[in-house]
Formats: structure tokens, sequence, C-alpha cells
């Protein structure tokens, strides 16, 4: 391309990617030209590949030019986002392209990391591993790693450890972000993974969103409702939260309730459902069983071990009677959502005339009752009968870009199996014989879970830690403890990632790993989608993908005969090995043939057929016809849970010494811990730095004003921050909000490890606070 | 050579004097929407100063509400 044509085609690149972001922002946006149109051709040549960001999996078409990654436009084929991408999926291949790359291998030596060849790091790892184990056990060593792995790598990892090391104790940050949408959907339906699709968006008539800003972290999605809604005008928009924000600005109801309410909220629902006589009998009698578990459990604060699920039969008249509490007045008195507004929202789940789904992500799985808020949401749709067909049923949205396909579906976690559980005697005979080990060396412990595997470290029962695509001192809640806990003596830390962060600064080893498009990879969705993605460009210097990472190690421990796969084809022989686990009609996965040309392809997959709602005898091939319409064969009985679980209060409240709440999240600009998203030069200079949100009120109350210096104090730790005033999101008072995406604001200073003691996710929407003034901005 | 492109979101109404305004620089293209207040620019400058110091007299002008970065150059020289 000469200099003339590429400046052309950046001017056309540039002014796709502006109109492209329009139509994210505002569908059905139309120019006098169709700009997105315009960087198509310019002879670049473009593959297919899923965003790196967010779970949502969009399609994106990479433009290669020479080597390098040059563009990036939506790719039309894909069925998640159609040609549309939000800024953070445009921008994305300049994250391949940041100045401080991570290029070889780093070492510790004193304070310092030293340079070495990759061959000696990796030669270290191994021999730190087989020591520590051969001094403190095989349960003294650890992997921690992430969503953000694609699926081999997560299969590879989840192999090396309970199949080749003998431990469970390998977790993902997954945990941080989605956990409790897996327990909850395990213990409503016997089986993790929703039901639904992104389909379902295109048939529904009323959206209510739980708790989640879909305009900033789901922006694809969320104009593919507006989409709905401007075709469809009658069709409404709930946003249900704890402030206000650009997605109850573009809603048509938007219901303010206090932290940790959303439970009493969803019983109110159905207390009024019930009152009202419009509970769906037919449906509920033929497929539905009330079930009651343990209260009061704890808020995961001093004990590691995650509570299991016991459940006691209940019946329609149990439910009924522990409904009576949660009478729309009584929970408007604890919520601030007012009776009449609790009873709006149930006649819309109740009308059989209107098709429901409900949305939700960290708003109600980051929560010490995330597990339940979960089963709530569920037997509202269970009540009503609107699940599992187009249109109806409660879809949880996921953070990172693989949770779903490389932690929950490989069981990469403490728990899991790529099928079933450590517990389960047959899960392990199954696991053991694919690969080709003995059962007895898979432990039937549950390994340390993140926040207890973080303890562990602490304690020193856990002495080597592998950290893989994931940046735990950032993340991680009641952050100085854990570093703290990283930093100790004897404590062997390998990190492998693609940017200098907070974590690579304790480590002992650094790995430079391959990111994304430089290696051959799959991820899977939020909606049962794997998306395969071919390697587009190399990685820099000695940088390598963490699959090919783990199996030099492996290699090295002379597991050999497990990792037996060739470099130029392990991922299709690891995709081989890994589907037979899934060889059934409730979970079969397509060939790698068939992913490699497809734009993503959902499991179940029978008889070249994707399910789009399972459980539907209509679609799903592991329902049973003979059950009716629906049939959820992950329990034993057929029938889904509705489960009688309570409110119970935050085990940190806001006082008179702490009296704000603190809730964290993200924004449009940026992805997780910002590692990625802030090497993009055009979004960090969109969203520079992390900032507090303050209810104006509250703010002339304590003298601050906009872009004034304020300390936030909790209980933990202290930062150092700018306040803004009716900024994108403006929180009730007595409420903040702050980012978390800034590692030098590390807003995890100040929030608690309490979390759900199901499923082992903290929340990060709700500790106690209290804002000091700092310092006027001069001129402000 | 830096060329980036911003999604100007203008006040209801000024859309066209946001379009004839920008137009006038002459380190600008502008394609307004048909349907809503917003407009795409795209910029051509020599420099990030230059870049920014455009983007400032950009979001100065009357009519314009703000400005969304959306693309800056990738193609390293
Ligand atoms: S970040 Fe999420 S919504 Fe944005 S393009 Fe990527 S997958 Fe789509």
């Amino acid at each position: 391309m000469s200099v003339a044509d590429r400046r052309e085609f950046m001017k056309q690149a540039a002014a796709g990617a502006a109109a492209a972001a329009a139509a994210a922002l505002t569908p059905g946006v139309a120019f006098g030209q169709d700009l997105t149109r315009l960087i198509g051709g310019l002879g670049l040549e473009w593959k297919k590949t899923p965003c790196r960001f967010c779970g949502v999996g969009c399609g994106l078409l990479v433009g290669l030019e020479g080597g390098r990654a040059v563009a990036v436009r939506g790719d039309p084929a894909s069925p998640v986002s159609r040609g549309l991408a939000c800024v953070k999926g445009y921008h994305s291949v300049q994250a391949l392209y940041g100045r401080d790359r991570l290029t070889r291998a780093l070492v510790r030596q004193g304070d310092r990391l030293v340079q070495v060849p990759m061959e000696r790091a990796l030669d270290l790892v191994a021999r730190t591993l087989r020591e520590t184990v051969e001094a403190h056990g095989k349960d003294s060593v650890a992997m921690y790693g992430s969503g953000q792995w694609t699926i081999p790598a997560g299969y590879v990892a989840t192999k090396l450890f309970k199949g080749a090391l003998g431990t469970n104790n390998i977790d993902a940050s997954a945990r941080l972000y989605t956990a409790s949408a897996m327990t909850g959907a395990i213990s409503s339906f016997g089986l993790d993974q929703p039901m639904g699709c992104y389909e379902d968006l295109d048939h529904a008539d009323v959206f209510v969103l739980w708790g989640a800003n879909m305009a900033e972290t789901y922006p694809v999605l969320f104009s593919r409702m507006l989409e709905r809604r401007q075709r469809s005008p009658s069709v409404r928009i709930v946003d249900l939260a704890t402030r206000s924000t650009r997605t109850s600005y573009a809603s048509d109801r938007a219901l303010l309730f206090a932290p940790q309410s959303d439970l009493a909220v969803a019983n109110a629902i159905c207390h009024e459902i019930v009152a009202r006589g419009r509970v769906n009998r037919s449906f509920v009698d033929r497929h539905v069983a009330f079930r009651r578990g343990s209260t009061g459990i704890g808020y995961g604060l001093r004990d590691d071990a995650l509570v299991s699920e016991d459940e006691a039969e209940a019946s329609f008249d149990d439910y009924v009677r522990f409904l009576a509490d949660y009478s729309p007045e009584r929970v408007e008195r604890l919520s601030g959502v007012q009776a009449a507004d609790i009873r709006w929202l149930a006649s819309l789940y109740a009308d059989p005339s209107l098709r429901v789904v409900s949305l939700w992500s960290t708003g109600i799985n980051q929560h010490t009752r995330g597990s339940w808020a979960n089963n709530l949401i569920y037997n509202i749709h269970l009540l009503t009968g609107k699940i599992a067909s187009p249109g109806n049923g409660p879809l949880s949205l996921t953070d990172q870009p693989s949770a779903c396909g490389a932690v929950r579906e490989v069981g990469a976690l403490a728990h899991a199996l790529p099928r079933g559980t450590v517990a389960d005697p047959e899960d392990r005979e199954f696991a053991a014989g694919i690969w080709g080990v003995p059962s007895s060396r898979i432990d039937s412990r549950p390994g340390h879970h993140a926040l207890s595997m973080f303890r562990a470290l602490e304690r020193g029962d856990i002495r080597f830690l592998w950290v893989q695509a994931t940046n735990p001192m950032v993340t991680l809640p009641d952050l100085s403890r854990y570093r703290a806990a990283a930093r100790k003596e004897g404590r062997f830390l390998v990190v492998s990632d693609v940017y200098p962060t907070p974590t690579t600064e304790v480590a002992d080893v650094v790995l430079p790993s391959a990111l994304w498009i430089e290696e051959e990879g799959l991820f899977g969705n939020g909606e049962r989608r794997t998306q395969h993605f071919q390697q587009m460009v190399d990685a820099p210097g000695e940088a390598m993908g963490d699959t090919w990472q783990m199996i030099e190690v492996a290699r090295r421990l002379g597991h050999q005969e497990l990792f037996p796969w060739p470099r130029e084809s392990h991922v299709a022989d690891i995709w081989a090995e890994y589907t037979r686990f899934h060889d059934g009609p409730s979970h079969r996965m397509a060939l790698l043939s068939e992913l490699e040309s497809r734009p993503g392809v959902m499991w179940p997959y029978v008889d070249g057929r994707e399910t789009r709602w399972r459980y539907n005898t209509a679609h799903d091939p592991a329902a049973d016809a003979g059950r009716g319409d629906f049939h959820f064969y992950g329990n034993p009985d057929g029938r889904a849970r509705i489960w009688l679980r309570p409110f119970e209060p935050a085990p940190e409240v806001p006082d008179t010494e702490f009296p704000f709440w603190l809730e964290t999240g993200r924004v449009l600009e940026h992805w997780s811990s910002g590692v990625l998203t802030r090497r993009i030069p055009t979004l960090h200079r969109a969203m520079p730095g992390a900032y507090v949100e303050i209810n104006d009120h509250d703010a002339r109350e304590l003298g601050v004003q906009d872009g004034d210096r304020v300390r936030l104090v909790s209980r933990r730790g202290s930062i150092q921050i700018t306040a803004r005033l009716d900024h994108r999101g403006q929180p009730p008072r007595g409420h903040l909000f702050v980012p978390f995406f800034d590692e030098s604001l590390l807003i995890n200073e100040l929030t608690s490890d309490a979390h759900c003691p199901v499923s082992g996710q903290p929340d990060y929407k709700k500790c106690a606070v209290r804002v000091e003034r700092v310092a006027r901005m001069t001129g402000t | 050579m830096g060329i980036c492109s911003y999604l100007v979101i203008s006040e209801p109404g000024a859309k066209e004097s946001v379009r004839q305004r920008l137009a006038a620089m002459p380190e600008c293209e502008v394609v307004p929407s048909t349907s809503h207040d917003l407009l795409v620019l795209v910029t051509e400058t020599g420099s990030r100063t230059e870049e920014r110091s455009l983007r400032e007299r950009a979001e100065s002008l009357a009519g314009v509400h703000s400005m969304v970065l959306t693309f800056a150059e990738v193609l390293s020289q």
C-alpha cells in the first residue's frame, strides 16, 4: 500500500470506527454515507476472531498487513454482534503493540527482576514446583488462572494440576466475576450454563436488568435491546439498580433499590405473583420442585471451605408461607422500591402475553448471597413458566471472554473436572480414563478456591503459586492483605502475562505470554458459543502461549506422555481430547473444522444443529419430549428448583464512622483491571484515571466540588481520588461508585473479602467507607 | 501523520452550525448523521500536540456538547 493509500485507508478506518461507535451507542443512527463499509477492502487480509475483552464474544474481523494487525471491523457474519463492536473491540488490536510488552522472561534477583532466556525460566519454574512438592506435599502448589485463558489453556491447566500433580489447587479469576452464576444455575437446574441465548433479546417484550449497567459494560447487547425497542415501541426496559447510570437514562423505568435488598425485591415479586393468583400452575406442577436450604451461612470471612448445598424438600404451601415475610409494603421499607413498583414489576413478569428476559451480571453475582440471588431470579421465571423459550428467560452475562469456555466448561475450578466434580467417584474415573492416569491420582477433596488460595499462601500452606492471564494484585478484594501474603518469605510466585502489572511486581518469575491472536485458540462466551481463532501474528520476542508454557513445564516434570502433542497441532489435539468429556447430547461440541469456518457454534451441537434453548424439548436434543414442553434433566427428577431463600443483610453496612456504601465496577472504555485497555491510547485518553462518583447533595454537605481530591477510607485501607459529581453515573445519597481499572488507584485496598459462602465470589459492590476532603483543585 | 476520529455530540438543533464550524478547520473532515445530533469527525494533524490543541478548539465550539475519541492511528510509521 502506498503512503497515500495508507493515509486514505486510515481516514476511512477512522471514519468507520466513529460511525460504528455511534451505531453501538445509538442504534439506528444513520449517516449520509455507509461509513462502516468504508473500512472493507483496501487489500488487507481479514480474519475472524471473537473479541478479546468481555464475555459477550462479539465477532471481529482483524485486518492484517505485513505481519501486523492493523485494523478491526465488526464481523457481519457473527450472530452475536452482527457487525457491531464497542469502542474496546474496535481498538482491541492496539493492545498487542503497547511499548512495554513483556518479551523476555524475568527472574527475581533481590529487589530486581532480571532478564533470562525463556528456557532457563521454564527450567526454574519446573524445578521449584518439583522441589516444593517434595518438601511440602502436592497441595503446597497451586495454579490461579483466568477466564481470559483460551479453552486449551484451561484444559491443560486442569489436566496438569488434577491429573498429573494430583492436587485440586486450581482456580481462576472467573471465581471473582461469575462463580455465583455457576452455583446458582447448578442449584436451580442441576447443570451450569444458561438455558437461553442472546437471540432472546430479539424476541422479548420486557427486559428487566438486575443491577447491570449494560450501556457501559455490555454495550453491544444493550444496543441489540434498544434496536428491539426501536422496532417494537411497546417493548420496555426496566433498570433495577443501586445507582443511576447511562443504562438508567436509556431505560423506560429506572428503579433504585438499597444495596443487598435485591434478595427481598425478588421475593416480593414472587409474593405478589402468588397473592394475585398468577402462578403458572400447570408449569409449576409439571416442572418444578420446591426446596429449602441452610440459612445464616456466614460470609466466608473466617472459613475457607465453601458451604455445600443441603436441600430439604418443601411444598408450594411452604413457599407461600415463606413469602409472607415479603409483602411489597414490607419490602418497600427495606429496599426503597415503592410497593406499587414492585406490583408493577410482578404484573410484567406474570402477564402471559408478555415475554420477559431478566439480565444480570456482577451486580447480582458479586454478592455475599450471590448464589441465592441467582436462585431468586430463576424463581420468578419458574413461577411464571417464562423460561427456556424464545424471548423468555433468565440470562446471566459474563465479564471475561472465556470464563464459560475456559473455566466453567473445562472444570478449571477447585471442585470441578471437565465433566462433573472431583467429589464424584464416577466423574474421577471418567476423567482418569481419558487422561490415562490412575483414578486414585485425582484427589476427591476440592482444592482452594480463589480467596482461599491466597489465604493458604498467607498461612504458608501454599508455597508455589502460578498465576496466568490475570492480575490479582489489582483485582483481589482487601488487597493489602493478599499482597502481603504474596510477598512473604518462602513463597514462590510465577506470573505469566503480557505487560508489567502490580502482580508481576511481586513475582519471582515472570513468563512473557502470547496475547490473543498471537496464538491459535478458542473462547467460550456467555451463551454457550464456542469461537475459534487462528494465530494471525507472531508473538513478540520470546513470548509464548500460556498453554504451551504449561506443556513445557509438564514435560520437564516428566509428564511427557500426558502432554504428547506437537506444537504445530497442539490446539487441535487438545480439542479432540477435551471434547471426549462432552460427547453426549447435553453438551456435545462442534468439530474443530466447523469452528474454524464458522463464527462460533452453540452447544449442545448434535446432528449439525445448535441448541438455542436448553431444557426445551422442541430445541434441546437431551430433553425428553415425553416430559412435556420442558425437561430439566440436570436434576434427577427432571424438575427445576424453586428455592426458599431469605433476605439476609450484608456483613458490613454503613454506620456513623463509615457512612457510605462503596460500589466498584467497570466503565465503557476499560476492561477489567485495565492491563490491555490502558495501553490503547484512544481508550486511555478517553478515560485516563479512576474517580469516585458522589451524590451532589452528599458532596455539598461534605464541602466537596467536582474535581476535588478526596480520601476514601474503609476499615481496610484508604486512597486519594478525584471526586466527580453529575458524572456518567449518579449514585443516590450515601452511595459511592469507583471503577477498578486503574492500577494507580487501587480501590480494592478498601473492599472486603466477604464472599458468597456457596460460590466463593467476593462482594465488590458493598462495603462501608467514609469520605474525607483533601484539597480543592484550583480553577475548578 | 496522526489520524483520529471522534464522535461529536452536538447540542439539540446545533448540528448544522457545528458541522460548518468544524468543516472550516483545515485538519477536519466531517460527516453529520442524518438522524441524530451526532457527527463523525476525522482529523489529520502533524503531532500529538497539534491533535490536542485541535481537540480543545473543537470541544470549545459553540453547539458542541461533547466529543468521544473513537480512533487514533494504529499504524506506527
Ligand atoms: S468488549 Fe464485549 S461488547 Fe465490546 S466488542 Fe468486545 S465482546 Fe463486544
